[in-house]
């Protein structure tokens, strides 16, 4: 095989290196990028096929990639583990049963101030109904 | 490997497992963007692109007690977008309205000195968008995501022969449909 075969060949395969990654060295096959430099560094013809690759890299490259909507971020972090349960403070841990206690302890007695009245005033307001209207506004209250 | 931590990826989702939002968020912000660029490549509608993004991170999540100590996040996240996708495009009726596709991407009018610029972009993914769903999905996972041929070949369980002849097709295509824009690349 002459050398200006194995120049053709060696120009041939780097054509294809092109055609298929473009011209950032950084994407050819490490088992190709060697061979690719050495021949971009004693042929001029593979520079002039490289710049023509980078052209085309130089459009497809800008376009693509944007940042993601902030709805679609939002989503997509509420599912993460543990973005649902928020941390809690030891003195929250500490606090939360008693003020529970509490706090269905004054529920109790105001239940008991706000029902019986209707109780006596009109009967047909102290149905099942008129206990939820009641404590219908009652936050959540955790163990 | 993490790029600016130095924080692997398994470590990442370690954190991630455990409940660590901070975690969480730089997982997003480095992925989410790119899962949803390989969607909207590949299917060629926005909202399509948001709801296999946002299932592909949520796959993530669920696997994020059980991640393998050697397994890079962008593959395996580039992998589950690309089948979620391709289970779509199977599922669809076969024609696409590229126009509309292009244009729901396609941000408000702007000012005009950005607005060549924005044409060039609209056409260039025009022309992405019009290519044979493979060819595109191969050129999007190694210009666009900059995956090696070995990742983007697994990606989308072909050989790397088979990817190589993908992107050699797709970016031949590209050429003849960009010319006049290449022409212009040039001359800048």
């Amino acid at each position: 095989m002459t050398g200006n075969q194995t120049e053709r060949e060696a120009l041939a395969q780097f054509e294809a290196l092109l055609g298929a990654y473009g011209a950032e060295p950084r994407r050819w096959p490490a088992d190709r990028r060697a061979a690719a430099e050495a021949l971009l560094a004693r042929s001029p013809v593979a520079l002039a096929m490289k710049a023509e690759a980078a052209r085309l890299d130089s459009l497809i490259d800008g376009a693509g990639v944007e940042p993601a909507p902030a709805h679609l971020v939002g989503r997509v972090l509420a599912a993460a583990p543990g973005a649902a349960a928020p941390k809690r403070s030891w003195l929250g841990g500490l606090l939360r049963p008693a003020a529970g206690l509490a706090f269905a302890a004054l529920l109790g007695l105001g239940l008991g101030g706000v029902i019986s009245p209707f109780a006596v005033v009109t009967s047909d307001m102290a149905d099942s109904d008129s206990v939820m209207l009641a404590i219908g506004d009652v936050p959540e209250v955790e163990p | 490997m993490s790029e600016r931590s130095g924080e692997s990826d398994a470590a990442l989702m370690r954190r991630v497992a455990g409940g660590d939002g901070a975690a969480a968020r730089l997982v997003v912000t480095r992925h989410l963007p790119q899962v949803l660029a390989l969607a909207r490549r590949m299917l060629n509608d926005a909202a399509e692109a948001e709801d296999v993004a946002q299932e592909a991170m949520l796959r993530l999540w669920q696997m994020a007690a059980r991640w393998r100590e050697d397994a890079p996040i962008g593959a395996w996240l580039y992998r589950v977008a690309h089948n979620l996708a391709i289970d779509r495009i199977r599922r669809r009726r076969p024609m696409v309205d590229v126009d509309a596709a292009v244009s729901l991407a396609d941000p408000a009018p702007t000012p005009a000195e950005r607005l060549a610029e924005r044409e060039r972009k609209a056409a260039v993914e025009r022309a992405i968008a019009a290519l044979p769903e493979r060819q595109r999905t191969a050129i999007t996972l190694v210009h666009t995501l900059e995956m090696g041929n070995i990742e983007a070949a697994a990606a989308m369980e072909i050989s790397v022969e088979a990817l190589e002849s993908l992107l050699s097709r797709g970016r031949r295509a590209l050429r003849a449909a960009l010319i006049e824009l290449k022409d212009e690349a040039a001359g800048e």
